[in-house]
């Protein structure tokens, strides 16, 4: 009896597994994709609007770097309402594997090439979780699969804090100083 | 150094003395009357040993006139002790027939704490590995065996005990690896090369899981694997291994790269003999694998020599020396998963020669019944030339040396206190010339306090200066306690702290390999951990045993290879804060009279890197092994199935910088190997046949990203002792 069980047991999970990796896996490529909203007038010096991806969160200027950044898609045109984008599509730079990601943002620039410097770069749109728009939201891509229906929406009257090292450095710093005190009144007063 | 001389003069001058003696032999069978062969007999507060030959025979001469007591062991039988015997310028003969058990915990005896003791008094979690399976199972490598045992993880040739470690190309270890008392980590990358220890020469496998540091220093933050040699025989014993085998055809046509048939094959000589009071056996072996995978074809000969000079049945000298050259072509990482058996272009032709050595001597001499003394000089010989676009080489020794004390004033206390000395010198292009120096010092007391209870304290001291890096200090303690509830329940508890030091190919490591750089980091810092763990060993009957552990390692400065994101440059780094948890569960029954044997392992564990709060790198969540075994007669069948969950995190940046095309594909591991096997001995006829059809589902699987695992293969072993 002991040994019909064991004989089943094992001729079910034979039957039961497949055969683990195939060539067709790499057909698979995970990532995301989404719409970008655009609300309001667009900036007439504005010379590059694109969709970027950074691995860890940006809490310092030098997080603004090339082996940071995980995704770039194509310049956005100007005076557009909307842009889908895919990162399987071309792009600029698409370096997205299953993993979770920190930051993911439209940016936009006045420079004429491509540039590196946090400085020349606005954010003008971020992604958020459901639910809680008070800090940038976290991308996660599961194995195997492609990830949709990631929205931003760009409100060009009302862009969401931005990252370190920027151009408003010195109005984030005071928020930052701002919210430290009023922690610390907070707490005297329990 | 003048004094270690004169002893060994006076002990060499004293065996000259002729003294009245006799001898003691006979034959050692199971309860069947068949021979057993490799069974150890010891005889007790002596130095003297031998195992048995092909015939299950057995002798041991030159006793000097006294009473002795005769100790007989072998994994699967219940150990058995003589009564007194006596010699009188006579010839004694003592047949034993010993008894099969699977009730070994209270039996069975193991070295790992530096002295001989039962298993049921060691604290730490320890498995022994039955070396019979070695044949069985036809495994070519010590490293094959350990993916069947519960809690340890192998990511290629680099093992994990509990999820110690992940994966870093072998350097560094967290698992403190001895063959016959001496660590084989090597000089420059301090990482385990298993194809140095001959699998037809050992005798016994011990697998100590948990932290050991507070007797084995650095590098046994993990656990330790004591690796004993088989006694040597008194009689003259040769044993002939062939093995040969094939690879299936690919499942998927794509990966196919070779219209040829693929194999492997080995042929292993060795014989064992005394001489008098001189014992020796030696091997020699080939072994050529043209591989599964395109370019990772190697040819690789090995040689291994022991030798005892008993001075006195209280002094013996023994030598041991294992060494192997290799030349094996290099695969790194595939292609792409649709060329998964094949490495990139830019790979194709490269290839590694390696040469090791492992030289070591070991004295030992009993003073009297309480004290008794070991010096154990070693010296570890590396060389490797990587003949690929990096034209790495590396030429580096290690010279140890470890001064050891067993002390008993009583029969209820063991002392063990010793001493360690290394050194070890680099010339390399990819660690550049350097130099390190370690001392340690350990004590060990166990004690037991009441008969069903064992106390074990102990601990180290080490320095460790690494090139000109500051210098490291560690002191590590360890408190241990055991109680046997009763005949049936086993109780373990242990709390212990693990300290590491960077190895040279943490530091300092300067290459680039398959568009992957790594660059040192001088400023690693020692890790250090706290392991506490507690477990339970009960016998629900004589047939059918459980064990459960449960375990929680924190680590501290945990060295862990990772990318930084400033230059995308790898390097190893201080992870500030990890914690691993978990728990392992082993069952073992026999039944139909012991015809059947089963053995089911899970274990779970729970790794955090603590600062990023995401899981550590190549630690699978579940793992379970199941082994299941029919003997018959003469032949017997064996089932052996493990899985792993697939594991959360990998090396993903090398897949981000694009390194490794669909490197981040990854599945759970799932193999069934099945084996039929016939021992002839029982008809006159000196040959062990087994025949293996490993991963038989041909289940395709990744250890690290871009390295398909052995796909399906068939081995044919043939033994022949005479």
């Amino acid at each position: 009896m002991t040994i019909r069980i064991l004989l089943i047991i094992l001729f079910l999970t034979l039957q039961s597994c497949d055969k683990g990796l195939s060539p067709e896996l790499a057909d698979i490529n995970p990532g995301f994709g989404g719409t970008i909203t655009f609300i309001g007038d667009w900036d007439k010096e504005v010379t590059r609007t694109h969709v970027v991806l950074f691995k860890s969160p940006l809490l310092s200027k030098e997080d603004f770097n090339a082996f940071n950044l995980k995704y770039v898609s194509d310049s956005i045109t100007s005076e557009s309402n909307s842009y889908n984008f895919n990162t399987n599509d071309e792009s600029l730079l698409s370096n997205v594997s299953p993993d979770d990601y920190s930051y993911l943002a439209v940016a936009q620039s006045r420079t004429e090439t491509l540039s590196l410097n946090r400085e020349d770069w606005k954010i003008v749109g971020l992604y958020f979780n459901a639910n809680d728009s008070t800090k940038p939201g976290t991308l996660e891509i599961p194995e195997d699969s492609f990830v949709n229906n990631i929205d931003i929406v760009c409100d060009f009257n009302n862009p969401p804090m931005q990252p370190p090292g920027g151009d408003d450095l010195s109005n984030i710093l005071e928020s930052i100083i701002n919210s430290q005190l009023d922690f610390q009144k907070l707490n005297r007063n329990k | 150094m003048r004094n270690f001389t004169i002893i060994l003069i006076v002990l060499f001058i004293s065996t000259n003395i002729k003294a009245q003696s006799g001898s003691l032999f006979g034959k050692i069978t199971d309860n069947n009357g068949n021979a057993l062969i490799g069974v150890n007999i010891l005889v007790d507060r002596t130095v003297l040993g031998v195992a048995t030959n092909s015939d299950g025979n057995y002798i041991l001469k030159e006793l000097k006139n006294g009473t002795y007591k005769l100790t007989f062991s072998i994994v699967g039988f219940t150990k058995t002790t003589s009564q007194e015997i006596e010699i009188l310028n006579n010839k004694v003969e003592i047949n034993v027939s010993l008894v099969p058990t699977s009730y070994q915990y209270d039996q069975l005896i193991v070295t790992a704490n530096k002295f001989s003791q039962k298993l049921s008094d060691v604290a730490a979690s320890t498995y022994i590995i039955d070396t019979k399976i070695f044949s069985k199972k036809n495994f070519q490598k010590l490293d094959d065996a350990f993916r069947y045992v519960p809690g340890v993880t192998m990511t290629l040739d680099q093992i994990s005990i509990r999820g110690s470690s992940g994966y870093s190309r072998g350097a560094g270890t967290r698992v403190l690896v001895t063959f016959d008392d001496i660590p084989i980590y090597t000089p420059d990358s301090g990482e385990i090369v298993w194809e140095l220890i001959p699998v037809s020469e050992i005798g016994r496998v011990e697998i100590i899981k948990g932290s050991a540091s507070s007797l084995y220093g650095s590098s046994a933050i993990g656990g330790v694997i004591n690796i004993i040699p088989k006694e040597i025989t008194s009689n003259p014993i040769t044993f002939v291994k062939m093995q040969g085998g094939v690879y299936s055809k690919p499942s998927h046509k794509e990966w196919e790269w070779s219209d040829k048939t693929l194999y492997f094959n080995s042929q292993t000589i060795s014989h064992s003999r005394s001489f008098g009071k001189l014992g020796i056996s030696a091997s020699i072996s080939r072994f050529e694998d043209l591989s599964y995978r395109q370019n990772q074809d190697q040819l690789r000969f090995s040689g291994y020599l022991k030798a005892n000079y008993n001075f006195s049945e209280s002094s013996t000298l023994s030598f041991i020396g294992a060494g192997f050259t290799r030349r094996r072509s290099t695969f790194i990482y595939w292609k792409d998963l649709e060329h998964a058996l094949s490495p990139s272009d830019d790979d194709l032709g490269q290839s590694i020669k390696s040469d090791r050595t492992i030289l070591g001597m070991n004295f030992n001499h009993i003073f009297n019944k309480k004290l008794s003394l070991a010096i154990i000089p070693s010296l570890y010989l590396s060389y490797w030339d990587d003949k690929s676009e990096s034209d790495n080489k590396s030429n580096s020794n290690l010279f140890r040396t470890e001064v050891r004390l067993n002390y008993k004033p009583t029969e209820k206390i063991i002392i063990v206190s010793g001493s360690e000395f290394q050194h070890n010198k680099v010339t390399s292009t990819i660690f550049g010339n350097r130099s390190s120096n370690g001392i340690g010092a350990y004590s060990q007391i166990d004690y037991k306090i009441i008969d069903p209870m064992n106390l074990s304290f102990g601990i180290r001291y080490d320095y460790n200066k690494l090139s000109n890096l500051e210098s490291e200090n560690s002191i590590s303690p360890k408190l241990g306690i055991t109680y046997k509830f009763n005949n049936n329940t086993f109780l373990r508890t242990s709390i212990a702290k693990g300290f590491r030091s960077p190895t040279l190919a943490e530091s300092f490591t300067s290459t680039t390999t398959s568009g992957v750089t790594v660059k040192p980091n001088p400023n690693l810092n020692a890790e250090n951990s706290f392991s506490i763990e507690a477990g339970i060993k009960h016998y629900i009957s004589t047939d059918f045993n459980l064990d459960f552990a449960i375990f929680n390692n924190e680590y501290f400065e945990f060295i862990e290879p990772g990318f930084d994101l400033k230059d995308g440059q790898l390097f190893f780094n201080n992870v500030t804060r990890a914690r691993i948890q978990g728990f392992e569960v082993n069952a073992s029954s026999s039944f139909f009279s012991q015809r059947f044997l089963l053995n089911i392992g899970y274990t779970f564990l729970h790794s955090k890197d603590i600062d990023l709060n995401k899981e550590l790198k190549y630690r699978p969540k579940h793992s379970i092994v199941t082994s299941l075994e029919y003997t018959q007669s003469f032949y017997e069948i064996g089932l052996d199935l493990r899985y792993s969950s697939k594991v959360e995190r990998i090396d993903n940046e090398i897949v981000d910088f694009g390194l490794v095309p669909n490197g981040d594909k990854r599945v759970e591991i799932f193999v069934l190997d099945a084996r039929v096997g016939a021992n002839l001995f029982s008809y006159k006829l000196p040959l062990r046949i087994f025949l293996n059809a490993n991963n038989i589902l041909n289940y395709n699987y990744v250890e690290i990203i871009g390295n398909i695992a052995p796909i399906r293969n068939y081995s044919l072993n043939l033994e022949f002792v005479f």
